[in-house]
């Protein structure tokens, strides 16, 4: 078992112009660990930042992006897998932080905590699918991770986080994000 | 691969006080085969068919609830696959007849054909998971995996069907849904 900021900052050590987009507790981590210009922050429409990722990987077929995903996010439109899986863009990593709660809304459990998320992306068709549980292991594997053709699933088994997180969320809501994001891809 | 109908003539034979759920294109033909009262047809809240056997079989833990879906409609609800996995009834089973088309809407083909339907459902965590492509192994095995502690799942690999007549009123008619109540308020 992993936790989840220890991951990001190995992590972090590997990014340079890739776009990154992080959901809901894994946004507030990735802020503090990584606040870049690349980073698109997917809250709100539960469930749809890897949607909203398959877009940007069609859109900008020469860019890298990453998915920072929750388990509780994907289960609210888990068909996106297969979504993904017949696009099958090269250039999508999808990670998923595996807490067995949804932690943003006060960490209740997911419905089904022995499902196994990589599984059903590789039943889905994506082209590379593995799961960490050591950090040793991750560090290790991610290199390649992030340089392999994808579409790619990882599945992070970390600890769960604080029991009732107190998010601000108006520090990610900010327009001017979003418009620096824009202006970043357009030079990109 | 095999003919739905040809499965469903099969599945009929097995078939005695079972809820069977049934979805779309192959609602029209279980109706067609077995017209029955224990029939529910799921048309409209495309994908929910599975979600409806979940509460049927939780409602009602002495009985065996079929379901006869679409591999197009548990796309557009594949979340169903972990929430029935979940509650783990051990009184249903979920067929999926995979024609690797939307042919209720026309045809059009499934964003990803060849996608495992059998691995998704094991990999959310039914109990039991079967694959069928050939009529004479599903023939052997159907009374089986209907016996079974479930959740059971099974890919039926079909081929797209000859054109069907959309008779949606009919499957719609309130006396076949009063009826269904009724029988199911027997003891």
């Amino acid at each position: 078992m992993m936790k989840r900021d220890e991951c990001f900052r190995v992590l972090a050590r590997h990014i340079g112009d890739e776009i990154v987009l992080p959901v809901y507790s894994s946004a507030f981590d990735w802020l503090e660990i990584a606040p870049r210009v690349l980073n698109y922050y997917s809250f709100g429409a539960m469930g749809l930042g890897s949607s909203c990722a398959l877009g940007f990987a069609l859109g900008k077929p020469d860019k890298r992006v990453i998915v920072l995903d929750g388990d509780g996010s994907l289960l609210m439109n888990l068909g996106t897998l297969v979504t993904i899986g017949a696009a099958a863009p090269k250039n999508l990593v999808h990670f998923l932080c595996r807490n067995g709660t949804y932690e943003a809304n006060g960490s209740h459990p997911i419905p089904q905590p022995d499902v196994d998320f990589a599984g059903l992306a590789q039943a889905a068709g994506y082209a590379q699918c593995v799961e960490f549980t050591e950090l040793a292991d991750f560090a290790a594997a991610l290199p390649k991770l992030l340089r392999q053709d994808g579409p790619t699933f990882a599945t992070l088994h970390i600890e769960k986080g604080a029991l009732s997180p107190e998010f601000n969320y108006r520090t990610l809501d900010d327009p001017q994000k979003r418009d620096d994001f824009r202006a970043a891809l357009r030079m990109s | 691969m095999m003919n739905r109908d040809a499965c469903f003539e099969i599945l009929k034979r097995h078939i005695t006080d079972e809820v069977v759920v049934a979805s779309y294109s192959g609602a029209l033909e279980w109706n067609d085969l077995n017209p029955r009262t224990l029939n529910y047809f799921s048309i409209g809240a495309m994908g929910l068919g599975s979600s409806h056997a979940l509460g049927l079989a939780l409602g009602r833990p002495d009985r065996r609830i079929v379901v006869l879906d679409g591999d197009g409609s548990l796309l557009m609800n594949l979340g169903s696959l972990v929430s029935i996995a979940a509650a783990a009834p051990k009184n249903l089973v979920h067929f999926v007849c995979h024609n690797e088309c939307y042919e209720a809407n026309g045809g059009h083909p499934l964003p990803n054909p060849k996608v495992d339907f059998a691995g998704l459902a094991r990999s959310a965590g039914y109990a039991q998971v079967h694959d069928f492509a050939e009529l004479r192994s599903f023939e052997q095995q159907v009374g089986h995996v209907l016996t079974q502690s479930g959740p059971v799942f099974a890919t039926l690999h079909v081929q797209k069907n000859r054109p069907l007549v959309y008779k949606y009123d009919d499957l719609n008619k309130a006396s076949r849904r009063v009826a269904l109540k009724a029988a199911l308020q027997q003891p």
